[in-house]
């Protein structure tokens, strides 16, 4: 395991090294120190890019020009590599190498502190991320460790095989001296996209693609304008109000999907599922397929009344207000 | 959740129970094999009627070998086309096979979750296809089934990007 992360983790160096020099090196500062803590200036916004194979990112955004990288070498972790060009800081924590004794015990721990406004770039096969504060934009690669962070305004995406994904939505809480973002309908767009882990996100949402294999995904959302969520064998459970004219789609196979949105007489409606039951608060009856086997609930709703559209194969389909 | 559709085995043993037992050509195809055989055939043709029996018989089955190979050959393991259209099972094969690689590079915990999950998806896709198949009309069945095509898709593009990317570039 140890030996197929660290093959990983040098593969993702390299690739992001390559992409960060465009052809010059850059010597980087190098780091074997069990403990460290390190200041860079940076200007803002910038780029932060971190790389490793186990243990814990932590990071934070702050109000300073700087980037600081501190933390603690465990038994997995040779070396950490800072390379600073043109406003990217590249964190490269190098994996000790298969057959190589390690010099220290414990586990990696990498704290960052970066500026706000910058964006970051995490990969990782097996390392925990915890990040907040990070109001650009945020692009998370994970193979089996589990991410969570928190979305401001930039556009986030978060990626992973079998690593949970968990958000939640801090534009309401402005840093100190901030004010904070009232505009929703302004926020980009966030995309989480796992095979087997679970998806949770929390939090004032316009628009949220969510999407998995057999991990379940669980929301508990508002100021919804877009939601689309497909899942396999996963259940989708969803609590969220909706904006008017708000579009939200959720699609499985197997799983059930639940859904405590809207309210009554004011949605559209168009269930199907083809095993299943449909079940709903509203008082409404569902009615076998017109075009074949299954069972089918359609609604229209008033003008820009947001609008349900849910399928499944075998799976159950409930929805109820909000 | 229930699942009540016709498994794929009992069907093809349907098929099976309700096919002919031998198969004649709809036409007297001697003429065009004579036509063919004749140049050699010419010093032979005191031949022709002890052979003639044996040539129905091996027409007969070629023809009942053509017909079951077509019918039994799992359609995962060939590569139909209908025109220029992919079959839902050919897609089916390719897709998943195009997965296999990228999984060769996860570690080796994580590539045990991660297959055993895809299998798991692959069935549920089967099932939606054979459904589909049984009710082709159904709009129902056929948004599901190109779900889990596109979704198979963006699964591989996930891996990729997740694995092979990486992979590439040291290589360069």
């Amino acid at each position: 395991m140890k030996s197929d992360n660290g093959k990983l983790a040098t593969m993702l160096a390299a690739a992001l090294l390559a992409g960060l020099a465009d052809g010059q090196t850059v010597d980087p500062v190098v780091i074997d120190d069990q403990t460290f803590d390190r200041i860079f200036p940076a200007p803002t916004p910038g780029q932060v890019t971190v790389s490793m194979a186990v243990g814990e990112l932590i990071v934070r955004g702050w109000d300073q020009d700087e980037i600081e990288v501190s933390g603690e070498l465990g038994e997995d972790a040779l070396r950490v590599e800072l390379t600073l060009d043109e406003g990217q800081m590249l964190i490269n924590v190098v994996p000790v190498p298969e057959g190589t004794e390690p010099a220290y015990g414990g586990e990696t721990d990498i704290f960052v502190r970066m500026p706000r406004q910058s964006s970051l770039t995490f990969s990782t096969t097996d390392a925990e991320g915890l990040i907040a504060g990070i109001h650009g934009s945020q692009s998370l690669h994970t193979i089996s460790g589990d991410i969570e962070t928190e979305f401001w305004s930039g556009p986030i995406t978060a990626e992973s095989a079998s690593g949970d994904l968990a958000i939640s939505n801090r534009t309401g809480f402005g840093a100190p001296g901030e004010v904070p973002n009232p505009d929703l309908s302004e926020l980009d767009e966030v995309v989480l996209t796992t095979l087997s882990g679970e998806i949770e996100a929390r939090g004032p949402f316009s628009q949220l693609t969510a999407s998995t294999v057999s991990g379940d995904i669980e929301l508990d959302v508002a100021n919804v304008s877009m939601l689309h969520l497909e899942t396999s064998n996963g259940d989708i459970e969803v609590q969220a109000t909706l904006s008017a004219g708000a579009e939200v789609n959720a699609e499985t196979i197997n799983g059930d999907v639940e859904l405590d949105i809207g309210e009554e007489g004011n949605l559209t409606l168009d269930l199907g599922s083809f095993s299943g039951r449909i079940e709903n608060c509203f008082g409404y009856e569902d009615l076998p397929s017109s075009s074949g086997s299954g069972r089918e609930l359609r609604i229209d709703g008033p003008d820009n009344s947001p609008s349900i559209r849910a399928r499944t194969l075998n799976g159950d389909i409930e929805i109820c207000a909000s | 959740m229930s699942d009540n559709k016709v498994p794929r085995a009992e069907k093809l043993e349907e098929r099976v129970a309700k096919m002919a037992r031998e198969v004649m050509p709809g036409r007297d195809l001697w003429p065009e094999i004579s036509s063919r055989l004749e140049p050699r055939d010419r010093t032979t043709s005191a031949s022709r009627a002890a052979w003639q029996p044996r040539g129905w018989a091996s027409i007969c089955v070629a023809a009942a070998a053509g017909y079951l190979f077509a019918t039994w050959i799992p359609l995962s393991s060939m590569s139909p086309q209908i025109g220029q259209q992919t079959l839902p099972a050919q897609l089916r094969a390719e897709l998943m096979a195009e997965i296999q690689p990228t999984l060769d590079q996860l570690p080796a915990g994580t590539r045990a979750v991660v297959e055993t999950d895809l299998a798991g998806f692959e069935l549920d896709w089967l099932r939606v296809e054979e459904a589909s198949e049984s009710e082709p009309d159904n709009p129902l069945l056929s948004e599901l089934l190109m779900s889990a095509q596109d979704r198979a898709q963006s699964v591989r593009d996930q891996l990729v990007r997740l694995t092979n990317d990486q992979a590439e570039a040291v290589g360069t």
